[in-house]
């Protein structure tokens, strides 16, 4: 077994995420369970950061944490220079609305609603109106090459297709990040690579700061950095 | 087995609100069911209770007819057929006033009896007898009677009987039961039979006889053959049980008619319930399937479970139908089916109940069945690795079936036969509820068009957001069927009800008078000494016969009234104009008739057409010139002259005289008995024969209502059951996009306008399903000749809507509350 080492984090460019001594314990009936221990990280501004480690490792509760799903135990999380933790709901639920994109390993698209629909999902909550944005619906269509089924529902579509939806959803309010939890766990491998290479076009094309949490050495390979977390600790 | 027993009951016990919505909904589908169908029994027995107070165990009597030689009937004739029966006896009746210290006049039925012969067929159950002969002037009273006069064994009273005061003593007093039941009214007496015959000078007559047939005697041939010898009396079954039951039967069908549509919201929930069940149990069963199982096996597993509920809700439900049954009884007692003394009497047949019991098992099954055999027919494969593949194959069938079941409710009523209306309209009523269900994602999907485009200014994107949300989605499908179920039911019941109210209101409105007055003797002297009366300012007396016989032997009018062409507008509204005044006086110059627009529609009559009746001169042909509007006597009522009246009915007396006051009516009323107090009168003013009319009417319908209410209620339990599994189901979408964004504030916002919708679609459409089946109910009540026009209410049509929207809001707070609660990362992360 090759030794675990703890890595620090260089300082290249601005950060737009940050945590420092981050900690998440769960009460798993009268015990604690300490999920993350002491996390400290830096990920800049254009990066292609992925976590990997084992199974229940803590490598997702960190990506939960960093999009405001969830909250600390004790630590604190900045994104884009601003603390998550003293953000009241409304606030933090702006931030996710405007700063950050998720992307789910099942998709996670409401099924009654069509393509279009899905993804100017983001639109709608952050109370714009939809006409005003048909033009960015155009456009990432294209990027996500679903122009051609955007009337469909998401049961007329396969996984690939699925997946690029819920990317082209995390891309509609044009956020600086994208959070990404094992988004090819679910695909086959040709087209897990094309949603990879999707993302990557997205990283390099439009600078946005992707995160992705995998398990697929191929699909870490995608970004320019690998976080290991194991037993609740970051790893290098 | 065993073990898959203990899974099934294990699973049941898992989900409690759905094991209980399951068992609720079938309780009380068959509670309803075994109550409606133990009605008519129950009235029955009401009926026959209060009528066996006088006749005993009688089963033949024979009394005087409207074209008797004399009011009193000769025992002579019943003694030829001493030989085959068990007894016959004689009772002489009569009526006489008790005047009270107080100075308050109690009316008194008297019954000249032998004690002896009564005791053998009516028998008196003897609070206290005083051990003396039951001869001469002797009486005994009831112990209520007793008691608020003071009276013992051996007092004595005087009472009057005929005018003339006579002096009795109290041989005995009976307790409160059989003929002494307290009706609220008058109190019985009874009298010694050779007493009361000297009174009335009618030595070896008697007002009725009668006779219980010996054992294996032919009642028909035995009535047949009295009816020979007693051919100008009537001699009839003491208890017409066939009519009696026809007038019961004719209730049950308006509650069957509501227990089709509990039994559709069951089916609804059950099915609902059962498509959750199953694909909870995909797992379970794909794991039996691997080890071993066969299709057959995994398919008992999922029956027995329906098996189970049905059983368990059809024991449950006999036991509260029993309880609904005796809430009914109660109820009729307020509609004339009994009168106070009597106890609330519920009636059933073990085989009732045992149709009930297997029509919750039936009900259960039938329910679940397509749910499980959809399940059953999953590959194995598919189960195990839950590759299981959604349908998404529209199809229009629901569309069409729909609107043809719809296009059919609409257009058949009015070419359904007279004969065959009520069944056939319960089975459109049935459509019409299925052919609405099926239209309702239509329906829903042209509202939520229309609500996007409002409420994008009305509520901003949240209101989009939530329309959209809306589209296709099942449970909320479910919640607007039930609530539309639920809600036409209700709003049936309170518009025929509203309508009947509004329709009596209107009858009474059309007389014009204050009084009505039945005397003893009701000639032109009576209506003279009235006129003498201070507040009375006119009288009229009227001649009516009640249930005429047409000439096909089956029709009947309730009333045949002989109209003094002269008066009777003055006294009766009924809708003539000008010319109809003309027409009236027509009447007496021939023998016309003027029928209700409700016989003209029943017998499909026009003017010049002739009604022929029966009448104690024989048939006689009656033209009829015109055409009247009235609820009165149902609307099953018709004019002649009073002339032709007299002449045909050999009636010489009024039958009730119609007083117009100019004073307080009560004052009026109270002079009218004080100057009749020696002779037995019914009094009563229009007012307060309307407010019995309708609280008789009211009590009717509240029982329609306790269905109704019962049919919302399961409604209600569905769209909650709905809205929890809406939100375990949506939980997830509910999640990502909390994760997008969403703060708590605009899920509960969204949640609140999705149930607000889905509210108000279910109580609109509620509203539309209702008048459907509203539709239909005038050619349901012409066919038990009751012509009632429907009046619609705006304020209960919106007040329908408004309570879908409650329902709805109200059954969303629990939901709207999780959600802003649960754990996202849970809900978004697993599939």
């Amino acid at each position: 077994m090759e030794a675990l080492k703890r890595i620090p984090i260089t300082e290249a460019q601005r950060a737009v995420i940050e945590t420092c001594s981050l900690y998440k314990t769960y009460k798993l009936g009268a015990v604690d369970v300490e999920v993350l221990k002491d996390i400290n990280l830096s990920i800049h501004e254009g990066e292609f950061v992925s976590i990997m480690g084992p199974s229940g490792s803590g490598k997702s509760t960190l990506l939960y944490l960093i999009g405001g799903l969830d909250k600390p135990t004790a630590g604190s999380i900045k994104i884009n220079s601003k603390e998550l933790s003293v953000m009241k709901d409304k606030e933090q639920s702006i931030l996710r609305r405007r700063d950050i994109g998720f992307v789910f390993q099942f998709y996670n698209l409401i099924p009654n609603l069509n393509i279009e629909d899905n993804i100017m999902l983001p639109i709608l909550l952050d109370g714009k109106r939809i006409r005003d944005h048909r033009k960015k619906l155009d456009e990432i269509l294209e990027v996500v090459g679903l122009t051609d089924r955007r009337g469909h529902t998401p049961r007329e579509l396969s996984g690939g297709q699925q997946q690029r939806v819920a990317i082209a959803r995390a891309l509609i309010n044009e956020p600086d990040i994208i959070l990404a939890d094992e988004p090819i766990g679910n695909l086959d491998s040709k087209t897990g690579t094309e949603v990879m290479e999707l993302l990557r076009k997205i990283n390099k094309e439009k600078g946005k700061t992707i995160v992705q949490v995998t398990h697929s050495r191929e699909s870490a390979a995608y970004g320019d950095r690998v976080i290991n977390v194991k037993d609740g600790r970051v790893w290098q | 087995m065993a073990i898959i027993f203990k899974f099934v009951l294990k699973s049941i016990k898992e989900k409690k609100f759905r094991a209980f919505l399951i068992l609720f909904s079938i309780m009380m589908s068959s509670a309803l069911f075994f109550a409606a169908g133990a009605m008519s029994n129950s009235m029955e027995k009401m009926v026959v209770d209060r009528i066996r107070k006088v006749v005993g165990s009688s089963e033949i009597m024979i009394h005087a007819g409207s074209d008797s030689p004399s009011p009193f009937v000769s025992t002579a004739g019943a003694e030829r057929f001493k030989e085959k029966v068990d007894y016959a006896v004689g009772c002489i009746t009569g009526s006489a006033v008790y005047e009270t210290e107080k100075k308050e006049h109690i009316r008194l039925n008297l019954y000249g009896y032998s004690l002896e012969e009564l005791q053998s067929f009516n028998p008196i159950s003897f609070s206290t007898y005083g051990e003396v002969p039951f001869v001469g002037k002797r009486l005994i009273v009831s112990s209520l009677f007793a008691k608020e006069n003071s009276i013992s064994v051996g007092d004595n009273i005087t009472i009057t009987i005929r005018g003339s005061k006579h002096r009795f003593s109290i041989a005995g007093i009976a307790n409160d039961t059989g003929l002494f039941t307290d009706d609220g009214r008058t109190s019985a007496v009874v009298v010694p039979r050779e007493t009361l015959a000297a009174v009335y000078g009618v030595k070896g007559s008697v007002s009725t006889i009668f006779i219980k047939p010996a054992a294996g005697e032919d009642k028909g041939e035995l009535i047949r053959g009295l009816s020979r010898v007693y051919e100008k009396y009537k001699v009839a079954e003491s208890i017409p049980m066939e009519d009696i039951k026809r007038e019961t039967d004719s209730m049950t069908i308006p509650f069957m008619m509501m227990v089709v549509m509990v039994m559709l919201i069951s089916v609804f929930i059950i099915y609902t319930s059962f498509r959750v069940i199953t694909a909870e149990l995909m797992p379970v069963v794909g794991t039996f399937r691997s080890i071993g199982a066969t299709r057959k096996m995994t398919d008992i597993v999922l029956l027995s479970q329906s098996l189970i509920y049905g059983i368990i809700g059809g024991a449950l439900g006999c036991i509260m139908g029993i309880g609904i049954l005796w809430v009914m009884s109660r109820m009729m007692m307020n509609m004339g089916f009994n009168s106070s003394g009597f106890a609330a009497a519920i009636d059933f047949e073990p085989q009732q109940m045992g149709f009930a019991f297997l029509s919750a098992v039936l009900l259960s099954i039938v329910s679940s069945i397509i749910p499980i055999l959809k399940a059953s027919k999953l590959p194995v494969k598919d189960i195990v690795l839950n590759t299981i593949e959604r349908k998404t194959k529209k199809s229009n069938w629901k569309l069409i079936a729909g609107l043809m079941l719809f296009a059919a409710v609409v257009t058949v009523p009015p070419f359904i036969p007279r004969e065959h209306a009520l069944i056939v309209n319960s089975a459109v009523m049935t459509a019409a509820c299925i052919s609405i269900v099926l239209l309702i994602p239509y329906i829903t999907h042209v509202f939520l068009r229309i609500f996007e485009a409002i409420y994008l200014y009305v509520f901003g994107n949240e209101g989009v957001l939530a329309a959209k949300n809306l589209r296709d989605n099942k449970n909320m499908l479910n919640n607007i069927s039930l609530l539309a179920m639920g809600i036409s039911t209700i709003l049936l019941i309170n518009t025929i009800s509203f309508s009947v109210f509004k329709e009596v209101t209107n009858g009474y409105k059309n007389l014009n008078y204050d009084i009505e007055l039945s005397l003893k003797d009701m000639d032109r002297s009576a209506l003279a000494s009235l006129r003498r009366i201070e507040g009375v300012k006119d009288v009229y007396g009227s001649y009516i016969t009640y249930d005429v016989e047409l000439s096909d032997g089956k029709s009947r009018l309730i009333a045949l009234i002989g109209a003094d062409t002269k008066k009777h507008l003055e006294y009766y509204d009924v809708g003539f104009d000008e010319s109809h005044e003309v027409l009236l006086e027509r009447l007496s110059q021939d023998r016309n008739i003027f029928i209700s627009k409700a016989l003209q529609t029943k017998f499909k009559l026009n003017e010049g057409d002739y009604m022929t009746i029966k009448t104690p001169s024989g048939y006689r042909d009656y033209k009829v010139i015109g055409f009247f509007d009235s609820i009165m006597w149902n609307g099953q009522v018709g004019f002649i002259s009073d002339k032709y009246f007299i002449m045909d009915m050999k009636q010489r007396s009024y039958t009730e005289i119609l007083i117009k006051t100019s004073e307080d009516v009560d004052l009026v009323v109270d002079r009218i008995k004080t100057k009749f107090k020696s002779t037995s009168t019914y009094i009563s003013t229009i007012r307060d024969m309307e407010e019995r009319n309708q609280n008789s009417n009211e009590a009717l319908f509240n029982i329609f209502r306790i269905f109704s209410i019962m049919t919302m209620v399961i409604g209600v339990f569905g769209v909650l059951n709905n809205y929890a599994i809406s939100f375990i189901e949506r939980k997830r979408g509910l999640a990502m996009m909390r994760s997008m964004g969403m703060n708590k504030l605009q899920t509960v916002k969204m949640i609140f306008i999705e149930a607000l919708s889905g509210g108000l679609i279910g109580g609109t459409i509620g509203v539309i399903m209702g008048v459907l089946l509203i539709m239909t109910v005038p050619y349901v009540l012409r066919a038990i000749d009751l012509p009632i026009k429907i009046h619609y209410s705006v304020p209960m049509l919106l007040s329908s809507i408004l309570a879908g929207v409650v329902v709805a809001v109200v059954a969303s707070i629990s939901p709207a509350l999780k959600s802003s609660k649960f754990n996202i990362i849970e809900a978004v992360k697993y599939e």
